[in-house]
């Protein structure tokens, strides 16, 4: 395998609370190759978001922190890398998207003069060449009659048309990386649809590294090339997108793959009337130790998993889960 | 098809606010107000033609006893009238002057404080309160007792007395926007601290600053008026606080002196505040009624 694109190693992120640190991101390590689409699945609060914004240089400071781990852009650990060249490839080599295009763009300045604020950020180029490339990069994410929306203020624009701003504003630049944190969840189903497939299809075009960060497994599983799922601060299940989805092996995962509601599995839903769920919620960061997490919800766990030290579980090159029984083939 | 008035596209936030200003009746009356006094000030000393300071009359001449001082002469037999008119630019600009440099102040300091938070923050916003807690006229007639007044040690030293609550005030809105959405989207942009302050979070954080600051520019007036009432102001320029100031002895024997300055200052502040007041509401989306 040649040299990936990012590497992240042993990622841990501490939080200061009240009642002492509770560490949000525990041991998270995946690798990114270029034109590659890594899905990143969990509930809430599980750390994907905080994985994105460690990448981005962006943990919440003073009470946030990086404990320890590296990540490896083209070789060079952002974790260490100064202020200012984070604030270098922030925008221009690796750029996110936000959930909320409703509030992410400034409500006071037109879309146009936004995203050419983007491209003088890292490029000095005349005016004349700025205001070219914010019409045709509008024009690229399918914004119609686009020398006149650049023109617009943001609350003259739909949902979907802000969110296309925003993957216009991310990508101006030509990022190698694109972290997609919900892209869509704050759109409509239809909409949903074209804004992924607008990221996939720029992503081909640029050779675009892309992680999209989803609770909602039937997302990732249709865009993925690799699918990364955490839980608790930790990646408790990672693999190429068809394993981790036809052949999970964390009870976790099978639990979110059994949540997507499905027109074709007509006798499962016969039997039960109702989508399954997974029972219980996610459990209280300060009090996890080194056993695994998703225990007092498993189905699975006995006395041996409470006591079970978490460690990865390799099933075969690329397949990789935390589960203790996954690994003697129970859960399989 | 009957026309809903109630049935338009959207207005831009500055047209909306610009309309709810428009409609409101005690902002349009303190806008006329300062029309007036304004207008007075620009072209009232030249059409009147009177020297404010040179003895014109006998003293103590009451109102429309002599068509030449309408508004009658103080002790010195310096026209009243005249003094007005010509005290109008220099209470005005000194008002405004000082409310910029309270507001200059205030944003500084509030936005670093409410952006960067932390210790920062604790120890601007404890600067900010020794301001604050100082009795502010005191304080001003320290500062110019200190410096030989003149129009700028007036200015700056008004300045320096008003600012706190503007620095707590843009404190607040920089709290309140540096978690915003786009503040993050910028950031992850790559965009520094300077340019997110200054140039993404303060244009957003104006509206209010704007109502406040016009609010201080009327308390400013005031104050100039007390400092020149105590004899704290610079001697050589004839404001409305001034003309107080120097007939005070003479209330009884001259109190149209007195008054009709009194009358100025007050109509002007009213006329400040009202407008700030309108400001205020138009900009204020708490305000509005959607």
């Amino acid at each position: 395998m040649t040299e990936p694109l990012l590497a992240v190693e042993n990622l841990c992120v501490d939080f200061a609370t009240r009642s002492g640190p509770v560490r949000v991101l525990n041991d998270v390590s995946f690798t990114l190759a270029p034109g590659e689409t890594l899905g990143i699945v969990g509930e809430s609060g599980c750390g994907k978001s905080m994985t994105s914004l460690a990448v981005m240089g962006l943990v919440p400071r003073p009470n946030g922190r990086i404990a320890s781990g590296r990540i490896l852009f083209r070789g060079e650990d952002l974790v260490r890398a100064p202020a200012r060249r984070m604030r270098q490839i922030r925008g221009a080599a690796i750029s996110m998207i936000f959930q909320e295009p409703m509030t992410s763009l400034n409500p006071i300045f037109t879309v146009g003069r936004q995203i050419a604020e983007a491209i003088r950020l890292h490029e000095d180029v005349s005016k004349a060449e700025v205001r070219n490339r914010v019409v045709d990069v509008l024009g690229r994410v399918g914004i119609p009659d686009p020398a006149r929306r650049a023109d617009e203020y943001p609350h003259q624009l739909s949902g979907g048309m802000r969110q296309r701003v925003m993957i216009a504003m991310a990508l101006v630049c030509r990022p190698q990386i694109l972290i997609a944190d919900e892209p869509t969840t704050a759109l409509d189903v239809t909409v949903q649809a074209q804004i992924l497939d607008l990221i996939l299809r720029l992503q081909q075009e640029e050779n675009t590294a892309v992680i999209l960060i989803s609770h909602d497994m039937g997302v990732i599983s249709q865009v993925s090339d690799r699918v990364m799922v955490m839980y608790a601060g930790r990646a408790i299940e990672k693999g190429p997108c068809r394993d981790v989805v036809e052949a999970s092996a964390h009870p976790y995962t099978r639990g979110l793959i059994a949540c997507i509601p499905d027109i074709d599995r007509t006798e499962r839903m016969a039997e039960s009337d109702r989508l399954p769920t997974i029972p219980g919620i996610v459990p209280d960061l300060r009090a996890l130790g080194e056993t695994c997490a998703f225990a007092p919800r498993c189905a699975l766990a006995d006395a041996a998993c409470e006591a079970w030290k978490v460690a990865p579980i390799r099933l075969d090159d690329a397949h990789v889960a935390a589960c203790r029984k996954a690994a003697r083939g129970i859960v399989a | 098809m009957a026309r809903d008035p109630a049935f338009h596209p959207p207005k831009s936030p500055f047209v909306e606010a610009m309309a709810i200003f428009l409609g409101n009746r005690a902002a349009m009356a303190g806008l006329i107000i300062l029309a007036v006094v304004i207008l007075a000030s620009l072209i009232g000393p030249s059409l009147y033609g009177v020297d404010p300071k040179a003895t014109v009359n006998a003293p103590f001449l009451p109102p429309m006893e002599d068509v030449a001082s309408p508004m009658g002469t103080d002790y010195i037999g310096r026209d009243v009238l005249a003094g007005i008119l010509s005290g109008g630019p220099a209470t005005i600009m000194i008002g405004t002057s000082a409310a910029l440099v309270a507001v200059l102040i205030g944003i500084t300091l509030g936005a670093l404080a409410g952006y960067y938070g932390g210790l920062i923050d604790t120890i601007l916003m404890r600067f900010t309160e020794f301001f604050q807690v100082l009795p502010a006229l005191l304080f001003a007639m320290v500062l110019m007792t200190l410096f030989t007044p003149s129009l700028r040690v007036t200015i700056i030293g008004i300045g320096l007395v008003m600012w706190p609550p503007t620095a707590r005030l843009a404190r607040a809105e920089f709290m309140k926007l540096r978690n915003m959405d786009y503040v993050r989207a910028e950031r992850a942009m790559g965009a520094r601290d300077r340019r997110i302050i200054w140039r993404v979070i303060l244009p957003n954080a104006m509206p209010p600053l704007i109502a406040a600051a016009a609010l201080v520019v009327g308390v400013s007036i005031l104050f100039e008026a007390g400092l020149s009432f105590l004899g704290l102001g610079d001697p050589n320029i004839r404001s409305w606080g001034e003309m107080i100031g120097s007939n005070r002895d003479y209330i009884f024997d001259c109190p149209w002196a007195v008054f009709f300055p009194g009358i100025a200052i007050f109509l002007t502040v009213l006329g400040v505040s009202l407008v700030g007041d309108g400001l205020n509401d138009a900009m204020n989306p708490r305000f509005r009624e959607r």
